[in-house]
């Protein structure tokens, strides 16, 4: 069981990528293509978060939610404190696409600003979870 | 045809005489075909070839190492006693299955199962073989040769 995903702050900078349909693409000499669909919903969605000069207890928060979900091992669900800005409806594609559960593609980087202030870089990428 | 989209059906009937389906394409959802409601798991078929010799077709089931295909292995006593049922369909750009061309269909007997950390690998080969390149095939009897060995280390001068 992983603990919920800090949401007491929200994110100064957001960048979501879509995630990509499983396919091979064959490439032939003349440079026409095949391409071979091996499943109907896309995987490998990308989600980077900073969190800009926030206090040490909040860089604290990331830390311990990394190391409960076994540092990218266990999948969790975004709160949707994380989308504010976005309509209802965006969020709610963003947020949790079907099938997608989040993790973690590297672990979080904190870079320190000032004394007790630190800057914390998160990438996550959703999977489908099955 | 310069967009394929291929969906595996697969149909396992273990020893208990218990039938499991399992398709590939449709994540996450069940499909209905030809009567039967096929659930997702992520596996592939591969490996089918055919040789000149006509010896019997290889094939392998590559499945995550979930418990359902540990317990779809020990129903078939290591995979050695099912019978597999692989149907390979086209799907078109609505999710939906193509009569044209036709669904595939072929039919393979278990040969067991190599078990790693994260894979499980079901091993079958097709039920018919042919009777070999070599017709008729040469046989050594006592008649011919004399008294055979017990094992097959046979020493021809």
């Amino acid at each position: 069981m992983s603990a919920t995903f800090p949401s007491s702050i929200t994110p100064s900078k957001r960048d979501f990528t879509l995630g990509q349909y499983p396919t091979k693409v064959y490439r032939s000499l003349s440079g026409s293509t095949v391409k071979r669909s091996y499943g109907n919903k896309p995987h490998s969605y990308q989600l980077s978060l900073q969190y800009e000069n926030i206090g040490d207890d909040k860089v604290l928060e990331f830390i311990n939610h990394y190391n409960t979900t076994g540092g990218g091992f266990s999948r969790f669900a975004l709160p949707p404190q994380i989308f504010r800005g976005m309509s209802a409806a965006l969020r709610g594609t963003v947020q949790s696409p079907p099938n997608i559960k989040w993790e973690y593609s590297s672990p979080p980087k904190v870079q320190s600003v000032y004394n007790g202030i630190s800057t914390v870089s998160i990438d996550l990428i959703g999977e489908i979870n099955v | 045809m310069s967009e394929i989209r291929i969906c595996n059906f697969f149909d396992l009937e273990t020893t208990t005489g218990k039938h499991h389906h399992y398709q590939n394409y449709f994540i996450a959802e069940p499909k209905n075909f030809l009567g039967q409601k096929y659930d997702f798991v992520p596996f592939q078929a591969d490996g089918a070839l055919a040789n000149l010799n006509g010896d019997n077709q290889q094939l392998r089931v590559l499945f995550p190492a979930q418990e359902l295909v540990i317990r779809l292995v020990e129903e078939g006593d290591g995979n050695r006693f099912s019978v597999l049922r692989l149907v390979t369909a086209y799907v078109n750009e609505a999710g939906d299955i193509q009569n044209t061309p036709a669904p595939l269909t072929d039919f393979f007997v278990g040969t067991g199962a190599t078990f790693s950390d994260t894979t499980v690998e079901l091993r079958f080969r097709s039920a018919m073989d042919s009777v070999g390149a070599t017709f008729p095939a040469r046989t050594l009897t006592v008649d011919n040769v004399g008294i055979l060995p017990l094992n097959a280390d046979l020493s021809l001068r």
